[in-house]
């Protein structure tokens, strides 16, 4: 396979890497690279020729070169950030032409300062019979777009591409202060291969950046000049950038470079120090007028406090009324945030943001007496959390958090029906940080909950083959939490259509929902069904698929491997568990054998058993899987695992007709 | 091509000087009970007006009231306004009231957004979009009411009034007002309306008016018609106008055509190089099918598709000189260039508009006005017609398959425009062969070779992998589609070849850990997995609406699965040869069982159609039985 060529890489960096000045050398490559000269406008025939990707052939484009050189001016009245850019890509399939487009956002500051492009540079070079034939881009071919009041697009397209061309060109980019102080993201991988991904930044002695590295993929090149001010990091011969399935979000994974401006000190001014380590991020937080203080005192919630503490006695029973009261009074209006502008307003107003909502909770619960802090995390599709660096930005939510009988105990009560303790599945993202003064520290978002899915079934088979009875779905855990709300949205009338549409083997003479107005409950669906057909009947012979229509037919994971973890967020737990009464005069004559598979380190297992009672047969299969996350080591073993559940599933029972019984008839 | 639509589905406009409406309208409480079912939102009241000042200059006003019945209904309280340079939005007020018609909040300047309306695919157009809404509201039903006016100079393209435009929206009454001065006359074609329109003299001008009340919301139910044939509507167009200086009239397609024509006309130039060029490639070519092929290789090699939506609203190319010197055009530069190519080496060619993509219906041909988005060429040879598409890369020369095929098309003439129809494909051009030959052990295990050819609109869903996706994305792609359990690919390889009727071969090699599933003394062998249709979606309440199979449903398929089993395995019963006929199509399926080897051959023929609401359970029924026999298996005993 293509990608166990890149395997090597991973080794390297499994989590993200930091270098903070004095760089570290971990990534560097032992032997130096081949350095290509490349020069905006002059091109060679050898580079027509250039392909360091011969084995990945069948890619749309190359990038044969890229380099960013970042620098600062202070001459003027702002600060302005320069990026001078050039980028060298290869064409050689039709689907790449829109890479000859180039767009580039810019942004404006509230204050009026926008991000503007000079020097805009291109040329397209094309070999015919040996020669290189070189165009040159013109005006009619820039263009500026206003998205909107805070965007532009800068896009201009590259004339004459074809297959084959090579496309050269350069932009300078001017980032004022006001816009934003730390320079782009850099991205050293693309969705198509990277021969020579270079960034250069020469930070002047003024600024103090922390430089965080992310992804998969060796530094070759990692130089530092000796005063700490210039810098230079390299990434050659990079694969396209693939997708795979169960990722949280493709950032995480995307090998980059990223900048945080700490502090800075301008000639004849004070530092301006923006942010350093975890203390003092969590002091900024505490004292900050939109965090800290909208939780330390809340004399709106004293009431609402005094009758939860009276009319519950139990801790749990408390905890549980304080989300009850905050979910109930206050709409979540699907808004993420760490901070609330005013938990009183957002109290009046009935509807807030995450933010609003969890520090009201910490807030009630204070009045209540219990000492309940914030946990601040990362959701899902933001993207991790690097514990190496004080980012607030890197934060967009936040719960809370009490210590229970010595346990870290979690609360969100931006959905009624998450029970406390339970977080929705988005925060379920590595660490959070409880921020409380002197004693923050990283709580593990681990989830409380599996996702639990649980059927069980009484049927019974006439000799046609067709099968009535009742099928009972028990939804708990993070499963229950998906069926309330689609029921709650959609109404029962919707709901159960929706089931008809998926199930359309299913004749259903009636259903019955219980268990949405409790928290606790699981969420269940009884139908009493029939299957007309459902065995196929030969002969005198009925062949029984026992698991019905919720076999899993399908393994998800056919692809032969894997490069990055398989985050399924949550443990997993499915039971099937259904007893068939078969028609008078028929016996097993043969069932498939009980299976018991496991993952190892207590990763998963998988049992499946058939037990035949006078006319009567009963099926079990269940499946767990253990961890919310599976490392990609372990998606071979996951692979099999699956092939083999697969395979069990989709055995089958044979039913026989007696021989005297087939006589009489 | 601009796209027109999203101008005339919003440039509903009203009064700002509006009457003071009855203040039952912002009352939640006073909707009747049969507007609330199925209901997300209400249209409470809704006025467009349409003052055409003169050939070149109308202005369009709208106030409307809608009440949000839920979260889902959220997305009817935002209001957009798409404008150009040719038009200019004058004013935009709104109102939010709570569910018993108190005035919440004032629209502010604040609150409305200026977005550009670019529509992903151009460099550059200059669509922009101006939105106005409130914050999220969490109580519900609540009540928005907007006002806006717009002042358009480009009259090419009157209203369309569709007063109930979406799913699940009912709607309490609405009215279309167009106010035509003397002299200028309107043009109009009503759709599925109760009142026709009621016209008044009022001595400067003659005004237009349609009013409709009490629309119960609507559900669209799967393989329904297209919704013009369902909703009520109107749709205007003018008799003459003006655009940029330049003057139409507009009574018949040939009129249309006549303006497209000479908004378009000698803008043919091209240089001589490349006029050398064509000669020199088509030079050995002796009849007018192998000289546009050779052209149309060389435009397929040498341009690409850029978007540059500018001139004339849209309708007016860049001169083919401009598209030799970059390569680059959108769909009328590269018609214009190729058509200039053609020209040069003495072939004629005409631009035919169309309304283009897989989801359009057809244009209302009894209507003549600006109904299309897209431009392609059309070469007569002798009594053929050869279609060429001149912004796609690699599609087959004369192909034009579910984007702009089995439709109709206006024909750019000198003389003026003539509606053609474009090519159909029927069921025979539309096929999926495949044959499978399949070695099984007693494990289940089993070695598949599948050689399939796709063709017609079968093998469009191929195009993307074959031309867009890399060899790694391939196989993923693979791993997706193929409906196998589990499987290891040994090998993959997928081609087209290129005709009026292309076609795509696919060769699949595959490991199979389990296909067949032993058990005991017994193999389980499913006898159909690669090739099975799935059961239609089953009609959850009393089916309203017609069922209309339309150009997708004209196929074949045929398989033949050929299996050889392990020794010492006999059958344990016979399988019957198994036909479902319906007024849909047909599907056989048969197993001959010869020794150890088992050959399992199943055809579908299925066709496009019309049938009555009713016939909708006969539908389900089918595709029921189709996908029932698509699931039958043979059970082999093992010989003691």
């Amino acid at each position: 396979m293509v990608f166990n060529l890149y395997w090597h890489c991973r080794a390297v960096a499994l989590t993200a890497c930091c270098l903070f000045l004095g760089p570290s050398t971990i990534f560097a490559q032992k032997s130096k690279p081949n350095e290509p000269i490349v020069k905006l406008g002059q091109i060679t025939l050898a580079d027509f020729s250039q392909n360091p990707f011969s084995q990945d052939s069948s890619t749309e484009a190359i990038v044969l070169y890229e380099r960013g050189d970042v620098s600062f001016d202070l001459s003027g009245p702002e600060i302005l950030i320069f990026l001078n850019y050039h980028k060298r890509v290869k064409i050689l399939k039709k689907s790449a032409y829109e890479r000859a487009t180039v767009e580039v956002p810019l942004y404006k500051a509230e204050s009026g300062q926008t991000e503007f492009i000079a020097d805009i540079e291109g040329y397209t070079y094309n070999l015919e019979g040996g020669v290189v034939h070189t165009e040159k881009l013109t005006k009619a071919g820039i263009f500026t777009e206003k998205v909107s009041n805070t965007v532009s697009l800068q896009k201009f397209t590259l004339p004459n591409v074809r297959e084959g061309s090579i496309i050269d060109y350069h932009y300078q980019l001017t980032t004022p202060f006001a816009v934003n102080y730390n320079p782009r993201t850099w991205t050293f991988q693309e969705r198509i291969p990277v021969a020579w991904s270079e960034y250069r930044i020469n930070v002047t002695s003024y600024f103090y950046y922390k430089m965080i590295m992310g992804g998969y993929l060796p530094l070759a090149i990692n130089e530092s000049g000796s005063d700490a001010q210039t810098y230079r990091f390299v990434v050659q011969n990079a694969p396209a950038f693939r997708d795979e399935a169960y990722m949280t979000t493709a950032n995480d994974y995307v090998s980059k470079i990223d900048f945080e401006l700490a502090s800075y000190a301008l000639p004849g001014q004070f530092a301006r120090k923006i942010s350093v380590s975890w203390e003092d991020m969590d002091k900024t937080l505490l004292a900050s007028p939109y965090f800290g203080s909208q939780y330390s005192r809340a004399a709106f919630l004293r009431d609402a406090a005094n009758t939860i503490n009276k009319t519950n006695t139990d801790t749990l029973a408390r905890l549980a009324a304080a989300c009850r009261f905050i979910s109930s009074q206050i709409k979540w209006d699907e808004g993420e945030n760490i901070f609330s502008y005013g938990i009183k307003k957002a109290f009046d107003a009935r509807k807030g943001d995450a933010g609003d909502i969890n520090l009201m909770l910490i807030a009630l619960l204070r009045e209540m007496d219990f000492d309940a802090n914030p946990v601040i995390l990362s959701t899902r599709s933001h993207g991790h959390v690097n514990e190496e660096h004080a980012l607030v930005r890197k934060f967009n939510y936040v719960v809370a958090h009490i210590s229970l009988n010595g346990k870290d105990f979690l609360m969100d009560a931006t959905n009624p029906m998450l029970k406390p303790g339970m977080l929705p599945m988005q925060c379920l993202n590595g660490m959070g940080r409880l921020v409380l003064a002197g004693k923050s520290r990283f709580v593990p978002l681990t989830p409380a909950e599996r996702d639990v899915e649980s059927y069980s079934g009484t049927f019974t088979i006439n000799s046609e083959g067709d099968i009535t009875g009742i099928l009972k779905k028990s939804h708990g855990g993070y499963s229950a939490l998906d069926q309330k709300w689609l029921y709650v949205v959609d109404g029962e009338t919707k709901y159960l259509a929706e089931v008809k549409k998926k199930k359309p083997a299913w004749q259903i003479e009636k259903a019955e929902f219980a268990g949405i107005e409790q928290n606790e409950a699981p969420f269940d669906a009884t139908y009493t069904l029939s299957i007309p057909e459902a065995c196929q009947h030969a002969g005198d012979r009925l062949y029984l698929k026992p698991l019905l229509t919720e076999a899993h037919e399908y393994s998800p994971f056919k692809e032969p491997a894997r490069l990055y973890p398989v985050d399924l967020g949550v443990p997993i737990d499915e039971t099937y568990l259904t007893t068939f009464t078969f028609p008078d005069g028929y016996q097993v004559e043969e069932a498939p054998k009980s299976l018991i598979l496991t993952i190892p380190e207590n990763g998963g297992r998988f049992t499946y058993q058939v037990n035949i009672n006078g006319n009567q047969v009963q099926v079990m299969s269940r499946l767990l899987l253990r961890k919310p996350l599976y490392q990609a080591e372990e998606y071979p073993v996951l692979r099999e695992f699956f092939d083999k559940v697969v395979a069990k599933q989709a055995e089958q029972i044979v039913l026989k007709r007696a021989e005297n019984m087939a006589e009489k008839k | 091509m601009k796209n027109q639509y999203g101008y005339l589905l919003f440039l509903y406009l009203l009064q700002t000087v509006a009457p003071v409406w009855a203040q039952e309208q912002y009352k939640a409480t006073t909707i009747p009970g049969s507007l609330r079912g199925n209901a997300h939102a209400v249209v409470r009241r809704s006025e467009i007006t349409f003052t055409v000042k003169s050939p070149g200059e109308a202005v369009e006003r709208m106030h409307i009231v809608i009440t949000v019945l839920d979260s889902q209904g959220d997305k009817h309280a935002t209001l957009s306004v798409p404008y150009d340079k040719l038009s200019k939005v004058n004013d935009i007020e709104g109102v939010l009231y709570d569910d018993i018609g108190k005035v919440v909040k004032k629209l502010k300047k604040a609150d409305i957004d200026d977005y550009s309306a670019s529509d992903g695919v151009s460099l550059y157009n200059d669509n922009r979009l101006k939105s106005a809404k409130f914050p999220k509201q969490l109580a519900y039903p609540y009540t928005v009411e907007f006002t806006y006016e717009v002042t358009t100079r480009n009259l090419m393209f009157y209203p369309k009034w569709i007063p109930q435009n979406s799913e699940h929206l009912s709607v309490e009454n609405a009215r279309f007002v167009v106010e035509m001065p003397k002299g200028l006359d309107l043009r109009f074609r009503e759709f599925n309306l109760k009142n026709p329109v009621l016209v008044t003299d009022q001595g400067e001008k003659t005004s237009y008016l349609w009013s409709i009340s009490t629309l119960s919301a609507i559900e669209l139910e799967p393989l329904a018609p297209p919704v013009y044939e369902l909703l009520p509507m109107v749709f205007t167009a003018p008799t003459e106008f003006e655009v940029q200086d330049y003057k139409g009239s507009l009574r018949t397609w040939n009129d249309l055509g006549k303006f497209y024509y000479f908004l378009n006309k000698d803008r043919d130039g091209i240089p001589d190089d490349l006029r050398q060029r064509v000669l020199a490639i088509t030079a050995n070519e002796q009849t007018t099918a192998g000289k546009v092929a050779k052209v149309y290789q060389f435009l397929q090699s040498q341009t690409r598709y850029v978007g540059v939506q500018l001139g004339i609203g849209g309708w007016q190319t860049i001169e083919a000189s401009s598209v030799a010197a970059s390569n680059y055009g959108d769909c009328k530069a590269l018609t214009n260039y190729t058509k200039a190519m053609l020209k040069t080496i003495g072939i004629p060619s005409y631009e035919a508009v169309v309304k283009a993509g897989g989801n359009e219906a057809d244009i209302v041909t009894d209507f003549p006005s600006f109904q299309f988005n897209h431009v392609m060429l059309c070469v007569p040879d002798g009594r053929d017609t050869l279609w060429l598409e001149c912004t796609s890369q690699h599609n087959s020369l004369g192909y034009l398959g579910t984007f702009t095929g089995n439709r109709h098309a206006l024909l750019i003439l000198p003389q003026g425009g003539k509606l053609v129809r474009t090519p159909s494909y029927r069921p025979i051009d539309n096929v999926q062969r495949r044959r499978i030959a399949v070695q099984i052990s007693d494990q289940g295990e089993a070695m598949a070779d599948v050689v399939s050819h796709y063709s017609g609109l079968q093998q469009e869903r191929y195009e993307e992998p074959l031309y867009y996706l890399n060899q790694p994305d391939q196989q993923s792609w693979v791993f997706k589609q193929v409906q196998l359990p589990t499987f290891e690919l040994k090998n993959f390889a997928l081609n087209q070849q290129k005709s009026r009727i292309p076609v795509v071969s696919e060769k699949l090699s595959v490991l199979v850990r389990r296909w067949a599933t032993p058990s005991g003394t017994r193999l389980f062998l499913p006898l159909n997995l690669l090739s099975v249709l799935p059961p239609a979606t089953p009609a959850t309440a009393v089916r309203q609406s017609a069922l209309d199979l339309d150009a997708t449903y004209d196929f074949e398929d045929s398989d033949t699965v050929t299996y050889q089993l392990p020794v010492d395995y006999m059958p344990e019963f016979r399988l019957e040869p198994l036909t479902i006929a319906s007024r849909f199509g047909q599907y056989t399926a048969q197993v001959l069982v010869d020794g150890h080897k088992v050959t399992y051959i199943r055809q579908v023929t299925m066709h496009r159609g019309r049938y009555p609401a009713a016939v909708y359970v006969e539908w389900v029924d089918f595709r029921k039985k189709i996908a029932k026999a698509d699931r039958a298996q043979m059970v082999f005993v093992k010989k003691q």
